[in-house]
């Protein structure tokens, strides 16, 4: 996640690929698949039992993501998620080829996880290595009823068996650039852009 | 078999005051035959000694043979070419070996050792008190006899003020000196660094100033007490040195001795806790170093002694707590001392000085210059020269300094021993 | 189970401040440490505790990780607390007393510290008697060293936790007025502290007897008094230090009654700090002697959040060690 405080801070070598009006054209379909979204225990619940799904982010971008995805399911379907973080720094696999890293940000769940439906938000799913951190953390603090993975943009270039239950955008990035969201001072979405890969 | 002669040519002779013109020095059967322009000598090895300084060959007040006993660590045929590499012709060797020489045996034993070998003159100092207990003296009429050139208990305090009287007085009928090192074991505690802001930084027990200080202040009453030459065998405080000028001015018959660590390191070099800057007497504050230096310019103290102290691998590879004191420094004295004098801290004649004038006033041999017919025990030094001490230059049996494997300036090219070469670099 | 989330916070904004975060190769002490280093270790120590009061208090961080605990000086409870911290992380524990003395007579600690090399270990965390062995093993072994107190010199984990525990209860530390009392020239939590609260920017005061306050000790950057009460006039936390006759020989005060009546935190003595001021000890505490039990056991000590609070710290300082010998070249 990159903040642009202004339109200057844009990398000279950033392409646009989701401008503000992009996402929020992808947001609302999400939120409405979101509400479409059918979940194991359902055939066994009747709709006004069934439980609300939280809303995880995966710091820091999925966490940003989350937010703006619970405010258009608030004002499209009137009802607010509950929203979680998770942060995966210390469940990475890299830890030993890439050193230690400021740990992003602090992981929070709205309450037991035991018995929850989680949706997973990420804004960019590449590898799938942050996903299998993700799930390992929020195993770790219970049993959740299933959990779903949604990303608002998937580049491809999937290293692990991991597939997202529901992709905002799909997009074409070459394996040797980066594909990255883009949020304001506030952490309120601005663009997904792709630029070369540092060498 | 008669030593070829041998011809140092352009070599700058250093008199005692500064370092003269070049000039030529021949030297044959042991002597200095010829000083002076123009010398030849169809039989003699030349050698090119442009930009060198001839010296006196340097005495050093201080350093542990460790033989007999402690063989592994030194022992006197390893000292005599650690010391010739370092510009020595003369050492005197510590008491405080196994067993100690308190007795004229082992003083014998250690002479002929040296002299079997004969490469450097060494000059035992025998115990001042029996097994070196600091209790009832030690038979120093015997072990002068037999060549003792002093008496002390090397480094054990000397804790009885009464003792150290009876000594000296002692000793006044042989004409020798009692060597101390000056420390209140009591105010020492069991510190092992200097006491100030580095030992609290480091959590390390400190040896305050003072616990030497006192000990020098009573150890010149004393030896005012008993008319007779005390040394203080090495001096690390602003306040010693003041003491110990005092005195002299007051003509009590004091002389002192300096270590090249104190002249050129302070406390703050221990913030590594490297355990090869344990010393016997620590590193002082940059204030007592000033001071130090100053002793040494002004005639306070008379000489530089190596403080040479091998210790075995076994007893460095520990908690600095748990590790043996000490440095070998005999062959990199030189080389430290002429820092000082590159950083300007030091006249070049001062130092030189302090390391063939002074010593050998304290124990008071005849000073020898270079001039035609003086004994050739002379040493050629090359001021500028490179070097390091490393595996191969290393002539100790131990290696224990923190100067192992690090840039070296000045060295000794040459020594001459009753004018056989017994060094070449 | 606990709810992870505290109520009006929104998800989103909590995102902590970035800084890139320097390799940690050894925690030698806390005098090497940048301000923004410790700051670093206690925020990570700050996600280990949340960690920490989870139902799964594991986290597979440190999995392939082995982690050796050398205690040449016996501290059961320090050495506990490094063991649970390892075993939290999931890395593979293994343990090595001795004491300094039989070591000593017999292998060198060089020697000793090569052979445990060679089991292969990440991480060895070594308590000697003597400052700076684990300045000496770091020189000396290819692992990271992590001091958990040598000699008088520092003991960083107990200092990082003590200012752990600071920053929780007091929020941001510049201008808080700490007292550190006790035996100072002795102490090693007590040179971890002034050095890492100072950095902080909290304002450091040492007392205790002049007999315990070593020499020149303000040139660390804290203020020292001979008697207690300027020190802890005023302050926001009291930390009290160990007297330890049995180390320290019997020269130091005439006796433990007469250190309690003129250096001892008693009820009377608390109340001339801020109201409210924190309580802090290190353990293990000589109740009647340097703390009153009434005060020890008082609404104001946080002994035992400390204790706690030292697992977490001690994970971050093992997981930031360890990932920073992954950046090093293998073998």
């Amino acid at each position: 996640m990159r903040h642009l405080l202004s339109p200057q801070d844009l990398p000279a070598d950033a392409r646009v690929l989701l401008d503000r009006a992009a996402i929020d054209a992808v947001l609302a379909q999400m939120a409405k698949d979101i509400q479409a979204m059918a979940w194991p225990r359902d055939v066994e619940l009747a709709p006004a039992e069934r439980p609300r799904p939280w809303l995880c982010g995966i710091q820091r971008g999925g966490v940003a993501v989350a937010r703006e995805l619970a405010e258009v399911i608030a004002r499209d379907f009137g009802w607010t998620p509950q929203l979680g973080a998770i942060d995966v720094t210390l469940y990475r696999d890299d830890t030993w080829l890439k050193g230690p890293r400021a740990v992003e940000g602090v992981t929070r769940l709205p309450g037991d996880v035991n018995g929850q439906r989680v949706l997973l938000v990420d804004d960019v799913l590449y590898t799938g290595r942050t996903i299998r951190a993700a799930l390992n953390v929020l195993m770790d603090f219970g049993r959740p009823e299933a959990v779903r993975l949604v990303v608002m943009a998937d580049r491809g270039g999937r290293e692990l068996p991991i597939a997202a239950d529901l992709v905002g955008q799909r997009l074409e990035v070459a394996r040797n650039a980066s594909a990255e969201l883009c949020v304001d001072g506030q952490n309120r979405l601005q663009s997904v852009i792709v630029r070369p890969k540092n060498p | 078999m008669a030593q070829q002669p041998l011809l140092l040519r352009q070599v700058q002779v250093f008199d005692g005051e500064g370092v003269a013109a070049p000039s030529d020095v021949l030297v044959a059967r042991g002597r200095i035959v010829a000083v002076g322009q123009g010398l030849a000598a169809d039989d003699a090895e030349v050698v090119a000694g442009t930009g060198l300084v001839l010296a006196p060959g340097f005495v050093d007040l201080r350093a542990c043979a460790r033989e007999p006993g402690d063989e592994h660590e030194e022992d006197l045929v390893s000292l005599s070419d650690a010391a010739n590499a370092g510009g020595f012709t003369a050492v005197v060797v510590n008491p405080d070996t196994t067993p100690g020489n308190d007795d004229h045996a082992v003083t014998e034993l250690i002479l002929r050792r040296a002299r079997e070998y004969g490469r450097c003159d060494v000059l035992p100092q025998g115990a001042l008190s029996h097994r070196l207990k600091g209790e009832t003296l030690a038979p120093m009429g015997e072990m002068s006899e037999a060549g003792a050139v002093c008496f002390g208990d090397g480094d054990r305090p000397m804790t009885s003020p009464r003792l150290l009287r009876r000594a000296l007085e002692y000793a006044r009928g042989f004409d020798r000196p009692i060597f101390t090192h000056a420390i209140d074991p009591d105010l020492a505690g069991t510190g092992a660094i200097h006491e100030g802001p580095w030992s609290t930084r480091l959590g390390m027990r400190g040896i305050p100033a003072a616990a030497e200080h006192v000990i020098v202040a009573r150890d010149i009453a004393v030896a005012q007490l008993a008319n007779s030459r005390l040394h203080f065998a090495r001096v690390t405080t602003a306040k010693s040195v003041a003491l110990i000028r005092a005195a002299k001015a007051e003509g009590i018959r004091v002389t002192a001795s300096v270590t090249p660590w104190h002249l050129t390191l302070t406390d703050a070099a221990m913030v590594d806790y490297d355990v090869n800057l344990k010393l016997v007497a620590p590193l002082r504050t940059e204030v007592d170093r000033q001071a130090l230096l100053a002793g040494l310019a002004d005639g306070t103290i008379d000489a530089i002694c190596s403080d040479h102290m091998p210790v075995n691998i076994a007893g460095k590879a520990l908690e600095f707590d748990y590790a043996a004191p000490g440095a070998i420094a005999i062959q990199t004295t030189l080389a430290q001392v002429l820092a000082c004098v590159r950083a300007g801290e030091l006249p070049l004649a001062v130092a030189l000085n302090a390391l063939t004038k002074g010593p050998r006033r304290v124990l008071q041999m005849p000073v020898t210059r270079v001039v035609a017919g003086a004994v050739a025990d002379l040493t050629l030094i090359d001021l500028q020269a490179p070097w390091t001490l490393d595996a191969k230059s290393n002539k100790s049996k131990s290696r224990n300094t923190i100067l192992w494997d690090q840039p070296l300036t000045g060295r000794t090219v040459l020594t001459l021993f009753r004018g056989k070469v017994v060094w070449r670099a | 189970m606990q709810p992870q989330v505290e109520p009006g916070q929104t998800p989103g904004t909590d995102s902590l401040p970035q800084a890139p975060q320097e390799p940690l190769r050894h925690l030698l002490g806390l005098e090497h440490l940048s301000a923004e280093q410790i700051v670093q270790i206690l925020d990570l120590a700050a996600q280990m505790k949340a960690v920490n009061s989870r139902r799964i208090k594991k986290l597979p961080t440190l999995r392939g990780v082995t982690v050796l605990t050398f205690f040449v000086e016996n501290s059961t409870r320090t050495r506990m607390s490094f063991e649970l911290a390892a075993k939290r992380l999931s890395a593979d524990t293994m343990s090595f007393t001795a004491s300094s003395s039989s070591l000593a007579k017999g292998e060198t600690l060089i020697d000793t510290a090569r052979n445990l090399e060679a089991m292969g270990p990440d991480i060895v965390i070594i308590r000697h008697s003597c400052s700076g062995a684990p300045a000496l093993l770091a020189r000396t072994v290819n692992c990271g060293i992590v001091n958990a107190g040598d000699g008088s010199h520092e003991h960083p984990t107990q200092g990082l936790l003590d200012i752990f525990t600071l920053r929780e209860r007091l929020g941001d530390l510049r201008g808080k007025k700490v007292a550190i009392v006790g035996d100072i020239a002795h102490s090693r939590v007590a040179r971890s502290n002034i050095f890492g609260l100072q950095k902080l920017g909290a304002d450091v005061h040492v007392a205790g007897p002049a007999t315990m306050l070593p020499p020149a000790i303000e040139q660390l950057g804290c203020t020292a008094w001979p008697r207690v009460e300027p020190a802890m006039e005023g302050a926001d936390a009291i930390m009290m230090l160990r007297i330890q006759r049995e180390r320290q020989g019997n020269d130091l005060i005439p006796s433990s009654h007469e250190y309690h009546r003129f250096f001892g935190l008693d009820e009377r003595r608390l109340r001339l700090a801020k109201p409210g001021a924190l309580v802090m000890h290190p353990g293990p505490m000589n109740r009647g002697v340097e703390i009153a039990p009434e005060v020890a056991d008082g609404d104001q000590s946080v002994i035992l959040q400390q204790v706690e609070n030292g697992v977490a710290v001690r994970m971050a300082v093992l997981y930031l060690v360890a990932a920073s010998r992954g950046l090093e070249p293998q073998g």
